[in-house]
């Protein structure tokens, strides 16, 4: 029996690695693309250089194929660069090419990690995945763009794992230096730390989604305006 | 008796048209700033954030009455020890000057009763005064541009504060802001127990403020050993409750220390305008 | 015989060096005009302020309506009305405003009423809702003595109250004095002219470089018989000569610029002016003064 197992596991393995990146990228986006459209709460903790900004509460929402906002009442710090643009890249299979790097095991989970290189020269420079090949989940990314420079992120996925939505996703991007034009600086005498990442030039931006509410129909003007 | 007393010294600071100083240079003011910032705050703060968005999208309305309350406060930080100082810097001084302290030590109030009267007095000119601006920077404010998150550009890093979060820390702002202010009015309100001469006081008291102020900025290191004694030092602990978190211990600190110069001044103004004979 | 009001015992002010008020006591009986006589600077003024409180004296006790002023300041001054130097009021108010600011400073009730009797009182009325800016001189001395008024004082301290008034104002504030005094007020006044307090004072001090000089009843004070006689002199030399074996030769004051002063008993002018016609000694005029009006004159003149 035990022997049975092991070989059924083996050939469920060896089924797995038997497909090429591209092929492995492209089940990671079917199964993503069951989802048309989301809406979820979600909660927003920033930690920039320069910046001391509270979490706050929104809501996010998402229509295919790239089309993302968050909505809070009050001021956040996002990066530049879509998060799905990630997402999108593997639309078009025949737009880039994959190259599988290697293995990586984040969170106890072995994943192949697949560069993705376009054919035709675009803002895109390079694109990095970390693939759970059993779960055709994406639990990293590593975008470089020529606008916004490279975005990192790190995918955590509970209960809504099926439809490729993560509970949560780190960002981090790089952060310009930025220093507060000295006639409106006000001179606040505190002994509080100027917060800011370990990593100077770096911000994080981490997303908790809750309450998904998927495939429910959202006008494009939650997206305009 | 003191309360009587001290509606008569209010009655006198209303009759004046020199009362009226304060309230019509913060209403220009604010009413300046804010219609500037109506016309052309958004470039304004365009400018400021132009480095920051080159990587990073800001999301939400910087924008808003809030921080049009926090540029008015930054400004009027000069202006408002003057125009207190105007009011209160005259108040034994100019009745010295014109003999009618005389009508007032021969009556049978205590000398005592009327200089706490003029002081209670002050203090409710002040505070007016403060009431006033409040209104109409952060009334007038909300009303033109809205309410929001207030975005405090310190000198080393950004600061948003919550909407929700906001409130309570401009109430204890102001608060500050009124001992700080209640200060300049007891010092020189002393200052006008030691002479007959209208303006000397006036121009003494803000002559103290500047300089100490001036000290208070320099980064001299003789001048950092005297600097926790000044009370500009603590005067703009209004600031901190600007910051995140709020440092209470200095605060509590800055506090104290204003509280304690405002003994010391009300205390050698007692001193001095009880003893006096009064030969003017 | 009357209380005394206000009992001064041996008071100084010393500024210094400078003794202001040099150990005066006096006085002032209750129902009095009393007046305060002196020159300039002589401590008239800093001897009514430590009355009023105004000025701590250095030494000395100062009683009025039995009380120590220095315990029971406020009970004084409650029943205590003055003008001290000329009257100062808040210019950008108008006396009825400036007199409805002091009322608020009494325990007892002082209302719109009374405000208008003392303003008629003192002859202000039509003016009285004018800023007291665009008063004269008078009008603020008539204004002062509303406030003095105003609550019905026992006591009524006046420093110089004519100054400023017209020859019909100065009448009338008399006249208003006197009605005080009918009331059974006390009225002090200072004043540095003899004449003002000699017609209405029942009491007076004269005070010179802060001691009190001379005091007592007026009429008492008034009433020495002996005068100094003034001769302008035709011939001075041929006078002395003449004088120095006469009866008038121990009575010679002093001669400057050819008048000669001579004290002597009023009733002994007619033999003075035989003396002269006798002895063949010219002279252009005579003239007495009474030795207390004398000795004010050369106080004031130092």
């Amino acid at each position: 029996m035990k022997n049975l197992l092991i070989a059924y596991l083996t050939l469920l393995l060896n089924t797995a690695f038997a497909q090429s990146p591209s092929q492995l990228l492209q089940s990671v986006n079917q199964k993503f693309a069951v989802v048309k459209t989301y809406s979820a709460e979600l909660n927003l903790v920033f930690d920039i250089p320069g910046v001391n900004v509270d979490p706050i509460n929104g809501k996010a929402f998402y229509k295919a194929p790239q089309k993302f906002r968050i909505k809070t009442k009050g001021i956040i710090f996002l990066p530049k660069q879509n998060p799905y643009q990630a997402i999108q890249l593997l639309n078009d299979s025949n737009s880039y090419i994959a190259v599988k790097m290697g293995d990586e095991t984040i969170n106890n989970i072995k994943t192949i990690v697949i560069n993705v290189l376009p054919k035709i020269p675009a803002d895109f420079i390079v694109g990095k995945f970390w693939i759970d090949p059993i779960n055709k989940l994406v639990l990293k990314s590593e975008i470089t763009t020529q606008a916004n420079g490279t975005m990192v992120i790190h995918y955590t996925y509970g209960t809504m794992a099926k439809n490729a939505l993560p509970d949560k996703m780190e960002l981090i991007f790089d952060v310009a230096k930025f220093k507060v034009p000295k006639a409106v600086a006000v001179d606040i005498n505190s002994k509080s730390k100027a917060p800011g990442s370990a990593n100077k030039g770096t911000g994080t931006v981490k997303f908790t989604f809750s309450n998904y509410v998927v495939n429910k129909n959202i006008d494009d003007k939650v997206f305009t305006e | 008796m003191l309360v009587k007393i001290t509606i008569n010294e209010l009655y006198k600071i209303l009759a004046k048209p020199r009362s009226y100083i304060g309230f019509l240079a913060i209403t220009t003011i604010i009413v300046l700033i804010e219609f500037a910032l109506y016309v052309d705050g958004k470039n304004y703060i365009g400018f400021i954030f132009q480095a920051l968005e080159q990587t990073v999208e800001i999301q939400g309305e910087i924008l808003n009455g809030s921080l049009v309350c926090f540029i008015i406060l930054q400004t009027l930080i000069i202006q408002m020890p003057l125009l207190v100082a105007l009011v209160t810097g005259d108040l034994i001084s100019g009745e010295m000057a014109s003999g009618t302290i005389r009508l007032l030590a021969t009556r049978p109030v205590s000398r005592q009763q009327i200089l706490w009267g003029k002081i209670l007095a002050g203090g409710i000119y002040v505070f007016a005064l403060l009431f006033w601006l409040g209104l109409l920077a952060l009334g007038g404010g909300l009303l033109l541009f809205g309410s929001g998150d207030l975005t405090v550009l310190k000198t080393d890093e950004l600061v948003i504060l919550r909407e929700e979060d906001v409130i309570w820390r401009f109430i204890s702002a102001f608060g500050i802001a009124f001992i700080s202010l209640f200060l300049v009015a007891s010092f020189s309100l002393m200052l006008s127990c030691f002479t007959d001469n209208s303006i000397g006081p006036i121009i003494m008291a803000m002559s103290v403020i500047v300089l100490f102020t001036i000290i208070g900025t320099m980064e001299v290191p003789i001048f950092d050993k005297i600097k926790p004694f000044l009370f500009t030092t603590h005067m703009v602990i209004w600031r901190n409750f600007f910051d995140n978190p709020v440092s209470q211990t200095m605060v509590i600190q800055s506090v104290s220390v204003l509280l304690g110069h405002i003994a010391l001044f009300l205390g050698i103004a007692h001193y001095k305008f009880t003893k006096t004979d009064i030969q003017n | 015989m009357a209380q005394p009001i206000v009992q001064i015992t041996d008071v100084y002010k010393q500024y210094g060096g400078f003794k202001a008020v040099d150990g005066i006591s006096l006085t002032i009986e209750e129902g009095d005009i009393y007046g305060f006589l002196g020159p300039n600077g002589a401590g008239k003024s800093t001897t009514l302020r430590m009355l009023l409180s105004l000025i701590t004296p250095t030494a000395g006790a100062i009683e009025i309506m039995g009380k120590s002023l220095y315990k029971n300041r406020n009970a004084i001054l409650a029943q205590t009305g003055s003008i001290i130097e000329k009257p100062d009021f808040y210019l950008y108010l108008s006396a009825k405003q400036n007199l409805w600011l002091l009322s608020k400073m009494y325990s007892q009730a002082i209302g719109p009423k009374r405000i208008e009797e003392v303003i008629k009182l003192v002859g202000l009325s039509g003016r009285e809702n004018d800023k007291v800016k665009t008063y004269s001189h008078g009008m603020k001395q008539r204004l002062g003595l509303a406030q003095a008024l105003l609550h019905n004082p026992k006591l009524i301290i006046l420093d110089e109250p004519t100054t400023g008034l017209d020859p019909q104002g100065i009448i009338e504030l008399r006249e208003l004095i006197l009605q005080l005094k009918n009331e059974g007020k006390t009225v002090v006044l200072s004043s540095h002219i003899l004449s003002e307090i000699q017609l209405i004072a029942d009491s007076m001090v004269i005070i010179n470089k802060g001691k009190a000089v001379a005091q007592g009843k007026v009429n008492t004070l008034l009433a020495d018989d002996d005068v100094i006689v003034y001769i302008e002199l035709g011939d001075t030399a041929k006078f002395q000569s003449a004088l120095v074996n006469s009866q008038f030769a121990t009575l010679l004051t002093g001669i400057e610029n050819n008048t000669a002063g001579l004290k002597l008993a009023k009733q002994e002018i007619p033999h003075l002016v035989s003396w002269l016609n006798t002895n063949g000694i010219n002279f252009y005029a005579l003239d007495y003064k009474k030795q207390l009006e004398e000795f004010f004159l050369k106080i004031t003149h130092q």
